[in-house]
């Protein structure tokens, strides 16, 4: 292996580990990493900040906080993992581009493991560097200086361990289905596996129940629970390592060793077998066909500009993968939030759950306004990034109609695809489940708030949906995340309490009906009136001049 | 008729094209030709509007395409140099959006497509995405985008790329044809002996300028000259190619 050779690939995976989306300005990875830190070390400090104030904590608390942080490791290094999903297999790219080229596929893979590794590791870092100070040394069994000492090594030990399996585990998960199925149909299946992992790892850590107590640990109504939980593995090892005395740890932590040795085991001869085997097969293979419908000549109702924008945003979602992965990153973050809504629920006994289910409450408007919401951002975010961006020369040379056509067009789209599957699943859901007149009245005011979304969206986006060039470090993710946390979710909670009580009588809904329209109306004439001056759409977006002259030499 | 009236493009203070002025006719090929980097595509992105003249003025019938940009779309076909494409897409789904994005009625252009892709022998491949396309059939699909909508001005940078020979035989009759229906053509090629045989009138490019406007005829009578690549050798090549070969070769073995 040249070292040269590996440098220069390494720092070219390094830029590839995270989307496009997330790049800082002139994509430099340095400047991208340091965000995702940041963004990481806040939750760390975020997480120490109780233990900072109340000071110091009994050996239950201690428990339930280990566990948590595991869990968190867990959750974070998993969904960071689920995220690089097409970073540490070869694709076509490499396959075309390194494969003629004197380069060994150990040092291709080395490159890729270095950088994928690094990063993950600097995350894992970023999320321990407060609680793995803080809270670790709360976690000596001993009041002495070395015990605390222990505690944290302890600590970092079995995080550590925790994030490699839950890493190596998606690499094993990904590497094996792979190998087992022909590439093609891999890569059909690869979007849904990826969003199927990050609603997996998502789902068990919101959903997983508190269970640290020996006693809860040692009772054979939990085994069969415990067998499924591999947080509760790595919460026994880091106990075992501490010292703790019980013997109800033992089988649990070898159950994580046994774990761990498994998926690295797995991850480490799918990957190889992939750089050495496969590396020439995907040259020859083509990617992902589309599909061949016995009903796919009829598909194309609409012979008109709507309907080829809003086709060409069908297909470039269902088939381009870094379009796929952006939408869900937002629709699994989504799902999160809207776990944690209807948990509540979940965990209620039998005969109370029916009962919560079917009466009207913010358990399940909060999560439909929110899934809404997400899923017109996330579409309104992605539609930013272009496909094939040398393509789009064919959109301009038939730019054959007003901006206004293009406007209807891209609203409609944004609407069908956007709003509407939200709009549809929440249909089914209420209709189910909610006395008919609340669901309807709901589905009433979900269906304007979804235009209205729609409508904010469309203001300066002068755009056809995946052809306009895209200056990356936009996006802020690391404000965009606390604006998220600390203002729209309280907003939204607020909205949906606000509903439940004006649905509850008819001039209620009337005037909340009334209100939103006014509203929509108000949105549409904005969206009207900021496009007026638009005379062509945007292709190229422009960097926003950096100079700004006073005119001071004017008189 | 396409008139260019004292174009000029610059990258900084760098040229692209300077003053180019010429005329295309409709009924002629007009062929359109420069080495790399003289201009051509340049010219080309201009007419069509996907880049803006700093200077001058492209006429269509008369009228500055720039009053009207619209209506000058609706009536302009073209064919880039790069096949770049959405090879997310079929053929046939590009063809297809192509004809939507053009509000071109739905039965007819499904009907224009599916013939067009029997001619160009694409049909059997029309529902494979693009990205397993060779060059010569995305080429194939490039020129039915261009032609779907039976444009009055055709624009084509380099159309014969990537074709094999019973596909550019197809193509050098089709321009022929078309150009004696009374469309307007400007054809840019490198391929000297398909734009002597297809081509009435010839523009020359050399470093953003334009050094010959004239039919291929008058061009050989007036510098005594024999055929376009002599012409073109005279006029637009500053290198002597036996001399640079053996350089490059000589250079290689070193």
């Amino acid at each position: 292996m040249q070292p040269s050779q590996f440098r220069i690939l390494y720092r070219v995976f390094l830029m590839r580990v995270v989307d496009l989306e997330l790049l800082s300005k002139d994509g430099d990875p340095a400047r991208l990493l340091g965000q995702l830190a940041a963004l990481l070390a806040g939750i760390s400090l975020t997480f120490s900040l109780p233990l900072l104030l109340i000071g110091r904590v009994t050996p239950e608390m201690a428990a339930v906080a280990e566990h948590s942080l595991l869990a968190l490791n867990m959750v974070v290094i998993g969904l960071l993992s689920v995220l690089s999903w097409d970073a540490i297999f070869p694709d076509r790219r490499d396959a075309m581009v390194l494969s003629p080229l004197p380069v060994a596929p150990r040092t291709i893979f080395l490159a890729k493991a270095a950088a994928l590794t690094y990063a993950i590791c600097l995350s894992f870092i970023a999320l321990n560097i407060f609680t793995g100070l803080f809270w670790a040394s709360c976690f000596s069994t001993s009041d002495s200086l070395l015990g605390a000492v222990r505690a944290i090594a302890v600590y970092w030990v079995s995080n550590a361990l925790a994030a490699a399996f839950v890493f190596t585990a998606v690499i094993a998960f990904q590497g094996a289905i792979s190998q087992l199925l022909p590439r093609q149909i891999f890569l059909r299946l690869s979007a849904p596996l990826q969003m199927g992992a990050f609603c997996l790892i998502l789902g068990i850590y919101i959903l997983e129940p508190s269970l640290e107590s020996t006693a809860l640990l040692s009772a054979p109504v939990n085994q069969s629970l415990l067998a499924f939980l591999p947080s509760y593995w790595f919460y026994a090892l880091f106990q075992q390592l501490n010292g703790a005395p019980s013997p109800v740890y033992a089988p649990l932590a070898a159950r994580a060793g046994a774990a761990l040795a498994i998926a690295l085991g797995t991850a480490a001869v799918t990957l190889a077998i992939s750089f050495l085997r496969s590396l020439r097969k995907i040259a020859e293979q083509p990617e992902v066909l589309p599909l061949n419908w016995p009903a796919k000549r009829s598909f194309p109702a609409s012979h008109s500009l709507p309907g080829a924008v809003a086709l060409f945003c069908l297909r470039t979602l269902l088939r381009s993968a870094q379009h796929r992965l952006v939408v869900s990153s937002y629709l699994g973050g989504g799902m999160a939030i809207v776990l944690v809504y209807v948990r509540a629920i979940f965990f209620q006994q039998h005969v109370g759950r029916a009962a919560a289910w079917s009466r009207p409450g913010t358990a399940l408007i909060i999560p439909s306004l929110l899934m809404l919401s997400v899923a017109i951002a996330a579409l309104r975010v992605v539609a930013a990034l272009p496909v094939a961006l040398r393509a789009n020369w064919i959109f301009r040379v038939t730019e054959v109609h007003p901006p206004e056509a293009y406007l209807v067009a891209v609203r409609r789209a944004f609407l069908l695809l956007g709003a509407l599957p939200v709009y549809v699943v929440s249909a089914v859901v209420f209709l189910a489940l909610w006395p008919a007149r609340f669901a309807l009245e709901h589905l009433v005011v979900l269906a304007l708030l979804g235009c209205l979304l729609t409508e904010f969206c469309l203001p300066g986006f002068h755009k056809l949906p995946f052809t306009c060039s895209y200056l990356p470090g936009s996006g802020n993710l690391q404000y965009v995340f606390w604006v998220v946390v600390l203002l729209v979710l309280p907003f939204i909670g607020t909205v949906a309490r606000f509903e439940l009580r004006m649905l509850s009588n008819p001039a209620g809904f009337a005037a909340i009906v009334a209100a939103l329209s006014i509203l929509l109306l108000l949105a549409r004439k904005r969206t009207a009136v900021v496009l007026r001056p638009v005379s062509r759409m945007l292709f190229d977006e422009v960097e926003p001049h950096q100079i700004l002259s006073l005119n001071l030499n004017q008189p | 008729m396409l008139e260019l009236c004292g174009v000029c493009k610059r990258y900084a203070s760098i040229p692209a094209v300077e003053n180019v002025t010429f005329t295309a006719r409709p009924g002629e090929v007009t062929g359109y030709l420069g080495a790399n980097g003289s201009g051509k595509s340049t010219t080309m992105k201009i007419v069509t509007g996907l880049i803006a003249a700093n200077s001058g003025e492209v006429l269509f019938e008369g009228r500055p395409v720039s009053l009207d940009w619209l209506a000058f779309k609706r009536r302009m076909g073209y064919v880039p140099e790069e096949p770049h494409l959405y090879t997310h897409l079929t053929g046939l789904e590009y063809l297809t959006m192509v004809a939507q994005l053009r509000a071109l009625p739905a039965k007819p252009s499904a009907e224009r497509i599916d013939g067009l892709l029997h001619l160009l022998a694409l049909h059997g491949d029309r529902d494979l995405s693009i990205s397993s396309y060779s060059k010569g059939m995305r080429q194939k699909v490039l020129l039915i985008a261009a032609l779907l909508h039976n444009p009055d001005l055709i624009l084509l940078d380099e159309p014969f790329s990537g074709l094999d020979v019973g596909s550019s035989l197809v193509l050098r009759s089709l321009i022929q044809e078309l150009a004696s229906r009374g469309k307007v053509i400007l054809f840019s090629s490198h391929e000297l002996e398909t734009v002597q045989r297809i081509c009435s009138h010839v523009v020359i490019l050399h470093r953003a300028h334009v050094v010959a406007d004239d039919s291929i005829e008058r061009l050989q009578s007036l510098m005594s000259l024999s055929s376009l690549e002599d012409i073109f050798s005279q006029l637009a090549v500053e290198q002597d190619s036996t001399a640079v070969s053996r350089q490059i070769a000589d250079l290689i073995q070193a």
